[in-house]
C-alpha cells in the first residue's frame, strides 16, 4: 500500500525531533518535483478557500447526501419492488454510478469521499463531535491520537491487513451478485445499509478512518482510478513543510483533525489514499495545502501487487459486465440471476468461478506473458521484475477507467428517462411530485452510442500508450532496450480496447 | 533520422488513415432484397438475439412474446413494437410521432443506416428488464473495420512517436543475460 500512509501516526517521530536544517529523509523527505502544469484552485477561487476552510464544510455536503440515503434506503424498503420504477435503485445504480465514475472521479478525485454517508454515525461516534476537533488534554475523557481526542476504541488496524486486499475481495464478492442489487431495491438496501453498519462498528474498534482506507469496496476503485483524476490535495511548497514544526496536518490541531486517512499530507504524492476531507487544509497553520487542477493521469506508480490486481479487477470487470450487462446474450443474464432464471446454484457457482477467475488469474496471467515477452525483448534487467511489472499495471489504470466511461455511457443515455420518473414517483406508489411521473422511456442518441464508445476507448488507449512509452523509460534507459520492452506491453493495451470493442460495435 | 515534425506529421496520418481507410476499402454489399425473420422474446433475451442484414434490405420481422408482455425498441430506425403472450398481433408505434400503439402484423423497415443497432425491450417485464436487448447488424458494418483500424493506428503511431533517434546498442553480455 501507499508510502504515503502512515497506519500509526502518533508513533511518528516528533517534528521537533528533526531539525529543519537537516536535509530530511524517509517519511518525512519532501516529495519529487512536479510534472506538468498546475492550477491553485484555493488561490484562483478565494470563495472556495473559505468553503472548504470552514469547520461545518464536510458536515454540510454529507447531510443532504445522507437525508436523500435515508430517502432511497426507505424506497428500497417500502417501495415497489421494480427496480426501474424505485427511485433507490436509478439513481443509485444508474445516476450516481454515471456521475461518479465518468464526471467526479476523472476531474474530482475522491470528492465522493467527502461527502459519502457511509461513515458518517461512525465518525461522529468517534470524534464526538460533527464539526469541531476536541483535543487531547490530561484527564480528559478519550484516547489520544496525535494531539487530538477521539472515543471509541482506537485500535490500531492490523498491519497484515493495511493494504486494499480487503477491498479487491469485497468489491468482486459484491460484484458477483450484481444482478441482484442492481435489480432488486431490497437487496440494495442490504448491501449498503450493511456498509453503514460495518463502517459504523469499524469507526468505533478501529482508529479513524480505518473502514474507508481498507474495507469499504467503493473505496478500493475511488483509490485506484483517483489517480487518473485532474484534481489533488497537495502541499504548495514543500520547502515550508519541511522547516514546519506542528505537522498540523498529520497531527491534528484545534483548527483541524490530523489526517483521518493515515496520510501524512505534506509529502502526499498520490491521490489514492486522500478522501479530500479537506482536514489537512484547515489544520495547517501556514496555509500551505490547497487543491489543485492538474494533467489527467498524473500519478503514475502503483505501490503494491494489491493496488495492480484492483486495476486488473476493475478492467475485468468492466469486460464481463460489457457482456452480461450490455450484450444479447440471455445465457449470461440467466446465469447472473440464477433464482429468477431456475439455472440452478450450480450454474452460478460456475458464473461466479468465471468471474472470478478473469481478474484473479486470466489476465494477470495473460499481463504477465507479455511482460515477460517485453523483459525478454529489452534484454537487459536493470529493474526488479516487480518494479516494472507495477509500472506497467499502471497502464490499465487510464485504460479501465475509459472502458468503465465507455461501460457506463449507454446506462444513462439509455436509461435516463427513468430518473425524471423516479423524482416525482420515488417509491413507485402513483405520485406525481414535479409532473414528470409519467415520462415516456426514451433513449437518447442510442444509435450513436457505438461511435462515442469507440471514441471514449480511443481516449483511453491514447493515454495508455503515452504512458506505456514514457514509464518504460523509467525502466530502460536504452532506448532501444525501451522501445522493445514497451511494444508488447502497448500491443497487448491494444489488443484489449480491441476487445472492447469488439464487444460494443461488433 | 526523421525530424519530431515529420514524426508528427506521420502519426497523424497513420491514425487518419487507419479510421478512414476501412470506410473506404468497403466493398459494395449484394443487391438489396427481402429478408424475413422471426423474433420470439422471452425473459430476458431475444430468440434470434442477433440479425444481420445488408444495408438496403427490406427487412420484415414478425415479433412474439413466450412468456410476458415485451417491447422491441429498434435503435436509430424510430419503431418501437409490443408483444403480447399467446398474440400472434402486434401493437406498433413509431416514438417520434407520438406515443400511440397501432395494431400491426410485422415491423417492416428499409436498413438505410449501417452499423450496430440494439433492440431493447420497451415493456417492464422483470428485474432484468433494463438489459433485455438483442443485436441488428447492418452490413457493411464500417465503423467496427473504423474502430479497430483506429486503434491500430493508434499503436503504429505511438511507435512512430517513440521510435529512437539515436540508437545505443546493447552490450552483448546483457542481452544474452535476458
Amino acid at each position: 500500500m501507499s508510502e504515503n500512509i502512515n497506519p500509526n501516526p502518533s508513533i511518528l517521530p516528533s517534528p521537533s525531533a528533526t531539525p529543519a536544517s537537516r536535509p530530511l529523509t524517509g517519511p518525512l523527505a519532501p516529495p519529487p518535483p512536479l510534472e506538468g502544469w498546475r492550477i491553485d484552485l484555493l488561490k484562483t477561487f478565494p470563495w472556495l478557500k473559505w468553503l472548504v476552510k470552514r469547520r461545518w464544510f464536510q458536515f454540510a455536503v454529507v447531510l443532504p447526501n445522507l437525508f436523500l440515503f435515508l430517502v432511497f434506503l426507505a424506497a428500497g424498503v417500502w417501495g415497489t419492488p421494480v427496480g426501474n420504477r424505485n427511485i433507490l435503485i436509478v439513481f443509485v445504480w444508474i445516476f450516481w454510478w454515471f456521475l461518479l465514475i465518468s464526471a467526479m472521479v476523472p476531474f474530482l478525485s475522491r470528492a465522493w469521499c467527502t461527502m459519502c454517508p457511509f461513515p458518517f454515525f461512525g465518525e461522529w461516534i468517534q470524534r464526538g463531535s460533527l464539526t469541531t476537533p476536541k483535543m487531547a488534554a490530561p484527564g480528559a475523557k478519550g484516547a489520544k491520537v496525535g494531539i487530538n481526542r477521539y472515543f471509541g476504541w482506537n485500535l490500531r488496524w492490523p498491519k497484515a491487513l493495511s493494504n486494499i486486499w480487503m477491498q479487491n475481495i469485497g468489491f468482486l464478492g459484491l460484484c458477483t451478485f450484481s444482478a441482484f442489487y442492481l435489480t432488486r431495491p431490497i437487496v440494495t438496501v442490504w448491501v449498503l445499509g450493511s456498509l453503514i453498519i460495518i463502517a459504523t462498528v469499524l469507526h468505533v474498534v478501529f482508529r479513524q478512518r480505518a473502514f474507508c482506507n481498507y474495507v469499504c469496496p467503493v473505496s478500493g476503485f475511488l483509490s485506484l482510478y483517483s489517480m487518473s483524476s485532474m484534481a489533488e490535495v497537495r502541499s504548495r511548497d514543500a520547502e515550508v513543510c519541511l522547516k514546519c514544526h506542528d505537522k498540523s496536518c498529520l497531527v491534528g490541531s484545534e483548527r483541524g483533525w490530523g489526517c483521518p486517512w493515515f496520510n501524512f499530507p505534506s509529502k502526499m504524492e498520490r491521490n489514492n489514499y486522500c478522501g479530500m476531507c479537506m482536514e489537512c487544509i484547515k489544520s495547517c497553520p501556514h496555509d500551505n495545502m490547497t487543491v489543485r487542477l492538474r494533467p489527467f493521469a498524473t500519478d503514475t506508480k502503483l505501490k503494491g501487487y494489491d493496488e495492480a490486481w484492483k486495476a486488473f479487477i476493475m478492467l475485468s470487470l468492466a469486460l464481463a459486465y460489457s457482456v452480461i450487462y450490455l450484450g444479447p446474450w440471455g445465457f449470461f443474464k440467466d446465469l447472473a440471476n440464477f433464482t429468477e432464471s431456475g439455472r440452478g446454484l450450480s450454474a452460478f457457482l460456475g458464473y461466479a468461478l468465471c468471474l472470478w477467475a478473469l481478474p484473479m488469474v486470466v489476465i494477470p496471467t495473460v499481463f504477465s506473458a507479455f511482460h515477460w515477452v517485453a523483459r525478454r525483448l529489452a534484454g537487459a534487467e536493470p529493474k526488479p521484475w516487480k518494479e516494472s511489472f507495477l509500472l506497467m499495471a499502471y497502464q490499465l489504470v487510464p485504460l479501465g477507467l475509459l472502458a468503465w466511461i465507455a461501460f457506463s455511457l449507454p446506462l444513462i443515455f439509455i436509461n435516463g428517462s427513468y430518473i425524471l420518473v423516479t423524482m416525482s414517483d420515488p417509491f413507485g406508489w402513483g405520485w406525481d411530485l414535479f409532473h414528470t411521473a409519467h415520462t415516456a422511456w426514451s433513449p437518447i442518441l442510442p444509435q450513436w452510442m457505438p461511435a462515442i464508445q469507440v471514441g471514449i476507448l480511443a481516449i483511453g488507449l491514447i493515454l495508455t500508450l503515452k504512458s506505456v512509452f514514457k514509464q518504460a523509460g523509467k525502466i530502460y534507459t536504452d532506448n532501444r532496450a525501451r522501445l522493445r520492452f514497451a511494444l508488447p506491453m502497448a500491443l497487448l493495451m491494444t489488443l484489449i480496447v480491441s476487445l472492447f470493442i469488439r464487444l460494443y460495435v461488433s | 533520422m526523421a525530424s519530431k515534425t515529420f514524426r508528427k506529421f506521420a502519426a497523424v496520418l497513420v491514425v487518419a488513415a487507419g479510421f478512414i481507410l476501412p470506410a473506404l476499402a468497403t466493398p459494395a454489399g449484394p443487391k438489396p432484397q427481402r429478408r424475413d425473420f422471426n423474433i420470439v422474446a422471452h425473459r430476458y433475451a431475444y430468440d434470434p438475439a442477433e440479425i444481420r442484414v445488408n444495408q438496403g434490405d427490406d427487412v420484415h420481422i414478425r415479433f412474439s412474446s413466450k412468456d410476458v408482455m415485451h417491447g422491441f425498441y429498434l435503435e436509430g430506425y424510430d419503431l418501437d413494437a409490443m408483444a403480447s403472450p399467446g398474440k400472434s398481433g402486434i401493437l406498433l408505434r413509431h416514438p417520434s410521432q407520438g406515443a400511440e400503439f397501432q395494431p400491426a402484423e410485422e415491423i417492416t423497415f428499409t436498413a438505410g443506416q449501417r452499423g450496430k443497432f440494439r433492440y431493447r425491450c420497451s415493456m417492464t417485464c422483470g428485474y432484468m428488464h433494463p438489459f433485455m436487448m438483442g443485436v441488428l447488424i447492418v452490413e457493411p458494418n464500417t465503423l467496427y473495420a473504423q474502430g479497430l483500424g483506429l486503434m491500430g493506428g493508434l499503436f503504429l503511431a505511438a511507435l512512430i512517436l517513440a521510435w529512437p533517434s539515436k540508437t545505443v546498442p546493447l552490450p552483448a553480455a546483457e542481452g544474452a543475460k535476458a
